[in-house]
Order: C-alpha cells, then structure tokens, then sequence
C-alpha cells in the first residue's frame, strides 16, 4: 500500500477511534464512579478520547505525513470532526436524563394500559418542573435567591440560551415555540 | 484541503437549502426532512463539489478523500440535527435563565417564575409534538403508545440502562 493512502487512511479513522475511546471510557466511569456527576464524567472520557485523536495524529507523522499537513489536517478537518461525534455522543446521554418526551416514553412503556392525562400532568406540571430546575441551578451556582428573589449569578447558561434564540430567530422568525 | 474546501462548500450550500426551506414552510416532521437534505443534498451535490476542488488548483479527492468528505458532512449533520431539538423545542431551564437575566439586579419573586412558567405549557408542547409524529395516541382520558418503532428512544434508554447501568430518570 502507498505511503499517501495510509496517511489518509489514518485520518479517515482518527475520529472513530477517539471517538470508540470516548464512548467506551464514559461507559466504564460510568459503572465505576456511579455518583459523579454526569457532565463531569462526560468532559473526561472527551478528552481522552481527544488524547487518542492526538496518538492517532502522532502515528500518521510515523508514517511519513509532515508536520505542517497534519496540524493543519488536525485543525481542519479531523479535530472538528471529533469535536462533532463527542457533541452528537454527549446530547444522545443527555437526552436519556433530559428529555421529557422519552421520560413520558418511559412512563408509557411502563403502563401499556395507557396513563390517564391528568396524571401525566399532575407528574409534569409546569410548577413542579420549575422548582426542580431553580434548585438545580442554585447547586449549580447558575442563580442565587437572597430570601425573596433569584437572580442570575454565572452567566454561561445565558450565553447558551441567547446563541439558541438567535439561532430560532434566524431559522424559524421567532425566538420561542411559544411565540407565534 | 481539498477534503476541507468540499466538505465547507457542501454544508455552506446545504445550510442555506435548509434556511430557506424552513423560511418558506416549516416541514411537519423536521428531523427527517433535515437528514434528507443534508445526506441525499450531500451525494447529489458531490460532482459540484469535486469540480469546484478541481477548478481552484487541487487535485481531485481520493476514493478515501470522500470517503473523509462524507464523515465530515455526516459528522456535523449528527450534531446539528442533535442540537436541532433545542431549536426545535424550548428548554424550560433556558427560557427561565433568559427570563431572570433579563430582570436584571432586581431580581424575580418565585410567584413571578411560576406565572411565567404557567404561560409556557411544556408539558402540552411535547404531548402534542408525540400525538404529531403519531408515536402517542389519545383513547378518551388515557394516553397510550401508539404503535411506531421508536428506534431513537429505544436506543437511549437500552444505552443509559444497559451501557451506562443508569436507572433513574432525569429531572
């Protein structure tokens, strides 16, 4: 085999072997450090995953690629890549823990004589998830209350929720499903 | 960079093709539609691509080269149709940041915060978009499963309780 294929061969693989090494470590902290907390063992097992992109990197420079071709393709192509299967990887974990529509799946699975509409409500009710979300955020230190009124104390997950209204802005005409 | 310039040039040229779609008429189901434009907008697009790679003076791609362009495309396909559901849908624990926010140092009461939420019915929203994509169904006060393969939900439970041995439910 030519010494060109093999370099590109390497890089076709380099994602899909970081992203295995992903996947798999998060899979193995996961069974072993139960009680971490799930972003935590998420960014983790991404930057060893992201340690194998660089092996995979480094073992295309053995096999005769140049410096300057692979940083480039690092930069290019094969980190972005990698960067987007983790993503894909992280939201397909978090959907299993937020989303309500495979909650109610669930719940529906569980009952196959069907659940009455009253009771999904009551479990999912506007109130009860408001105040699940202003203690989780308080732990957090996302917001903090003085005894009467919350406030907004780290600013990340406002950078995230404005990126995404101008995206729905751009996309849809509107910032809000609720919105018309 | 000739996989760069016609992976860029094939998402650039998609996304658009997307934007103004969704700008003319929201597709029913979104997910898919999106999937198709970009997978089968993808292949369809390829020969463009590949003589634009060839037109700026690089040669043109491998066999494996677009092998490499197909899992750039697929790759950020998957993350932006993943991402898409926060698009698509709002999430109540960002609605209520950007509602706080913008209260600013005064602050809002927890009355206020569940009147915002009361105008927000999330619950609703999501009920309706199961009953839309038929994978629920209505028989009278009971919602029940209707039957669709539920290949994605299925897999991110199977994943979470068999892979990731997680049993609880999120909050």
């Amino acid at each position: 085999m030519k010494e060109t294929t093999i370099i590109q061969l390497l890089h076709l693989t380099a994602p899909g072997v970081a992203l295995i090494l992903m996947v798999g470590s998060h899979a193995a902290l996961c069974r072993f450090c139960p009680s971490g907390r799930i972003i935590r063992l998420l960014l983790f097992s991404a930057i060893l995953g992201g340690l194998g992109l660089v092996v995979m990197e480094l073992v295309s420079l053995s096999a005769g690629e140049t410096w300057g071709n692979n940083i480039l393709s690092l930069i290019l192509i094969d980190g972005p890549v990698y960067v987007c299967l983790a993503f894909g990887y992280a939201n397909f974990v978090n959907l299993g823990q937020a989303s309500v529509r495979i909650r109610i799946y669930r719940e529906l699975l569980a009952s196959p004589q069907g659940i009455p509409l009253v009771e999904l409500r009551g479990r999912y009710d506007e109130i009860g998830m408001l105040i699940t979300r202003l203690q989780r955020m308080k732990e957090a230190g996302d917001l903090v209350f003085d005894g009467s009124v919350y406030r907004l104390r780290k600013r990340r997950l406002l950078i995230v929720a404005s990126i995404l209204y101008w995206i729905k802005k751009i996309l849809l005409g509107r910032g809000s499903e609720f919105y018309q | 960079m000739s996989i760069f310039i016609a992976s860029s040039f094939l998402l650039v040229v998609l996304w658009v093709v997307h934007w103004v779609w969704w700008r003319i008429a929201l597709p029913r189901r979104q997910r898919p539609v999106l999937l198709m434009i970009f997978l089968s907008g993808g292949i369809l697009l390829a020969p463009v691509a590949s003589s634009l790679v060839q037109h700026l003076g690089f040669g043109g791609p491998t066999l494996i080269q677009w092998l490499n362009v197909g899992l750039v495309v697929v790759a950020v396909t998957l993350a932006y149709v993943v991402a898409y559901s926060a698009v698509e849908a709002d999430s109540p624990t960002l609605s209520l940041v950007r509602h706080i926010a913008s209260s600013g140092a005064v602050g809002l009461r927890e009355e206020e915060l569940c009147e915002f939420m009361a105008k927000r019915p999330f619950l609703g929203a999501r009920l309706a978009a199961l009953l839309d994509e038929e994978m629920i169904r209505e028989q009278g006060e009971k919602i029940t499963l209707a039957n669709h393969t539920y290949v994605l939900f299925r897999l991110v439970i199977w994943h979470r309780v068999k892979v990731l041995r997680i049993d609880s439910q999120g909050g």
